[in-house]
């Protein structure tokens, strides 16, 4: 055995040694290093409830956040996310949500301001709870027209302008006070009241 | 878990999670720590003994030294100092180092133990230059108080560079080349993989005119240079390793530390489960040289995606599934049919091959799920400027895989997000186990061991110690010969993606007879709560010699049941289609032989209930009846709603 192989040896045994010798609750007991905060620059637009923000090039309109339990939620969530299935291709997204966690689902009107094709991604989408956490969109839904845009080429032509269902999971108990559109520049910040 | 989860500071360094036995934090009681700053959950336990004696305790003084104070990063700081108790030294007690830049929160660094002489030593090494400050402390025993060091204040600063550079030749005609050669060196070490620019310097203020890279870099699939190889290396290193310590030699090899490997890895959408997890998404390819990566690549592959990876290829069965649907060819993407992965692996394997010419020595399979596990400990990543997190990785990998085709260009397609994700998380878990504490890396560790038990990660070949639960072993190797088993492998074939909101049931009832044979009636009962139908060939494989009964389905449309022999198992397989918002079953009947082993005082009867791979849990509903006049003597895991997400065994023992 040469000494780069003794070294890797020593290497396993360490993590043999280490893995033996620790308590197993300890490292059993998983981390979760996903709670992050969505830092507002100063330059950020803003705009409440009803209210519709601009940077220039999109124009976004914050109409509602609901539970995706609530039953016109749920019924316009079929709807939409049935019609983006036919028109894009993604999947289908059920409104059964982990344990310990909800669904929220904020509708926005997305409206192209500019005269040219813009990138767009729900992705950029971020609900901010009352407790300063951020939680980024897991998915979204909306009509036809919308979809093949918004959803599969991620781009909005010039005449756009839809209602657009973006879902968000987040733990139970979390109260939602902002959602931020981050692919704005300056970014667009909507209040939920 | 809501208050249950770590945050990252500023700095990159975590605050480490709570102890799974901290009663206190459960009770949602404040930590308190009388004796100085709030400590990280992590190191909580050492700072708060219980049950101290009411004699005074002897005090304790802890010294602590860091040699050099000033290090260049990368490169080991020693941090060594002295336990003692009135002088005396203080043997085999714990002291831990903390971080201690924000003094409201102490971050735990690493423990050590004491020597006879009560010395101790700890060795950090930073790749971000700055000051961090150090404290060392002991928790204290029932004869000793806990103490504290004075505070260490080290210092990593870069290492200084130094490049030498010389054209040859010095003199060129027009139009000819002329070869710039030099070294990037670092304190006398060469620099690999490092970004240069040659200039002229005709003005003084220096134009650029060409960029590389210096060499020993690795070429990604993009054909960039970049780091990322070696913090791949290191992730695949600490994978491979850590899951084939045993045998030593064997996990050596695996890591490539006696020859080169190359291992071809899956990613399995479980959303659209498959027998051995779920829809293969990506590919990726890599070799690995003395536990480091010698390349890498990822690939997306659709079922309608033709490429030199992803070529059509002949299915070999099962029966049950190439008679069901009169399929004998598929995309590879499409291939892993067989009923568990120790029999599908292989044949990737011989496929791959004959597609690509390309030979792997092992391949390893990773579901959506164990990527939202593995980023719990990595924490969020940043794609495109859009945060991918554990909460919202599985819904966004969906969302990728559904818009990707076969034709889209530019960066924002789904094809390239898919590839990016699983480039950055890479690189980001390399990362981490790079840098990262010894509690972080056994974390991880732990975690990953826990995906492979539960079938979100498979690892071909088998090496015996860790991968051994369904899924990853054949199912008819996995079971003790002469034992009852029931193994549900289900298959959707895209027009009932619905995984994540169907509920499955197993409800086994087995009546035992004198004569060492039994009756089994299995249930499978499948709660679809998505708003579309799912469309699900179940499958249930038993042990060799069950002979079928009969049948019954309360489901909207049934075709079945295709009773077929296999190595080692008797396959009962439906097509069932349960309509959305709905619940549809099939309840198979059938007898076996002898299923009941005598033991020493009287009987026993053990039931092996395989997990699918790529699924998160199943309910159990487990019953025995024992023959007339036989009295019980144990049972184990015999019961109703059992909520159960890895293998289950169920035992009775009677006389």
């Amino acid at each position: 055995m040469n000494a780069k192989q003794g070294a890797a040896l020593a290497i396993v045994g360490s993590l043999i040694v280490i893995a033996l010798a620790a308590n197993p609750n300890w490292f059993l007991s998983a981390p979760n290093a996903n709670n992050v905060t969505y830092t507002e620059p100063a330059s950020a637009v803003h705009a409440s409830l009803g209210k519709t923000a601009s940077d220039g090039t999109i124009a976004l309109r914050l109409n509602a956040i609901s539970d995706a339990s609530d039953p016109a939620t749920s019924s316009a969530w079929v709807k939409f996310s049935g019609e983006s299935h036919e028109a894009s291709g993604v999947y289908n997204f059920s409104l059964t949500p982990p344990p310990a966690s909800r669904y929220l689902v904020a509708n926005v009107t997305v409206t192209s301001v500019d005269h040219t094709e813009i990138p767009f991604s729900y992705g950029y989408f971020v609900l901010i709870a009352r407790d300063g956490t951020a939680y980024y969109a897991n998915y979204a839904a909306c009509s036809t027209g919308c979809s093949a845009q918004a959803l599969k080429n991620r781009a909005l032509n010039e005449s756009f302008s839809s209602d657009v269902y973006v879902l968000f999971s987040v733990p139970s108990a979390t109260q939602a006070t902002a959602i931020a559109y981050t692919g704005a520049n300056p970014p667009i910040v909507m209040s939920s009241t | 878990m809501p208050g249950e989860e770590e945050q990252r500071r500023p700095d990159g360094i975590l605050n480490l999670g709570r102890c799974a036995d901290s009663s206190a934090d459960r009770d949602g009681r404040a930590d308190t720590n009388a004796d100085g700053p709030r400590v990280a959950d992590g190191a909580r336990g050492t700072d708060a003994p219980e049950g101290r004696p009411s004699t005074p305790l002897v005090r304790t003084t802890i010294t602590a030294t860091a040699a050099p104070p000033q290090q260049f990063t990368g490169r080991d700081v020693t941090i060594t100092g002295r336990l003692t108790a009135d002088g005396t030294p203080v043997a085999a007690a714990f002291v831990t180092l903390y971080n201690a830049d924000d003094v409201t929160e102490l971050v735990l660094v690493v423990t050590a133990t004491t020597d006879d002489e009560g010395f101790f030593q700890f060795t950090l090494t930073d790749t971000v230059p700055g000051h961090h400050t150090y404290v060392v402390r002991s928790s204290g025993t029932a004869a000793y108080e806990p103490s504290v060091s004075a505070e260490m204040v080290i210092t990593f600063v870069t290492i200084p560079t130094t490049i030498t550079a010389t054209a040859a030749p010095l003199q060129q005609s027009v139009g000819r080349n002329v070869a710039i050669t030099g070294t990037l060196t670092a304190d006398g070490t060469p620099v690999a993989e490092a970004s240069v620019t040659l200039c002229n310097a005709d003005d003084v203020k220096g134009v650029a005119v060409a960029t590389t890279a210096t060499d020993a870099a690795v070429v990604m699939d993009d054909g960039h240079r970049s780091h990322t190889g070696r913090y791949v290396a290191l992730a695949v290193l600490f994978l491979v390793v850590a899951s084939l310590l045993f045998p030593l030699l064997d996990g050596m090899s695996v890591a490539g530390f006696f020859g080169d490997k190359t291992y071809l890895v899956i990613l399995q959408d479980n959303d659209e489960i498959r027998a051995t997890g779920g829809l293969m998404d990506v590919f990726g390819l890599f070799t690995v040289h003395d536990g480091t990566i010698a390349s890498l690549q990822y690939q997306y592959v659709g079922s309608d995606i033709r490429s030199t990876w992803n070529p059509i290829v002949n299915l070999s069965g099962p029966a049950s599934f190439t008679e069901f649907f009169g399929v004998g060819s598929v995309a590879l993407s499409d291939s892993n049919v067989q009923y568990d992965f120790a029999s599908f692996a292989p044949k990737m394997q011989s496929d791959f091959y004959n597609a690509t010419g390309q030979r792997v020595d092992g391949i390893i399979a990773l579901d959506f799920t164990a990527v939202e596990a593995i980023m719990n400990v990595t924490g969020p990543i940043t794609v495109s400027g859009e945060v991918i997190t554990s909460r919202n990785v599985v819904d966004r990998l969906h969302y990728y895989s559904g818009i990707a085709t076969a034709t889209e260009g530019g960066a924002g397609g789904g094809k390239t997000l898919l590839t990016s994700i699983l480039s950055t998380l890479t690189v980001d878990l390399g990362r981490l186990i790079r840098d990262s504490s010894v509690q972080q890396k056994l974390t991880l560790y732990s975690t990953l061991q826990a995906l492979e038990n539960e079938g979100h990660v498979l690892v071909y070949p088998n090496q015996g110690f860790w991968f051994r639960s369904a899924g990853g072993s054949a199912v008819g190797e996995s079971t003790p010969s002469g034992d009852d088993f029931i193994s549900v492998v289900d298959t959707t074939l895209g027009t009932g993606k619905a995984d994540f909101g169907v509920t499955r049931t197993i409800d086994d009832h087995v009546e035992l007879f004198s004569d060492g044979s039994a009756v089994s009636t299995l249930t499978l009962t499948y709660t679809n709560g998505c708003f579309w139908d799912y469309d699900v060939l179940s499958t249930a494989l038993v042990p060799p010699g069950a002979e079928h009964i009969t049948v019954q389905n309360a489901t909207h449309a049934f075709r079945g049941p295709e009773v077929t022999n296999g190595d080692g198992f008797t396959a009962l397989s439906s097509r069932m289609l349960v309509s959305a918002n709905t619940t549809g079953s099939v309840t198979y009947t059938y007898i076996q032989p002898n299923v009941v082993s005598a033991s020493g005082i009287g009987y026993h009867y053990d039931l092996y209930v395989h997990k699918q791979a790529g699924i998160t849990s199943y309910i159990l509903n487990a019953s025995v009846q024992l023959p007339p006049g036989a009295t019980m003597i144990h049972a184990e895991n015999v019961g109703l709603h059992q909520v159960v997400d890895g293998d289950a065994h169920v035992s009775v023992a009677y006389t």
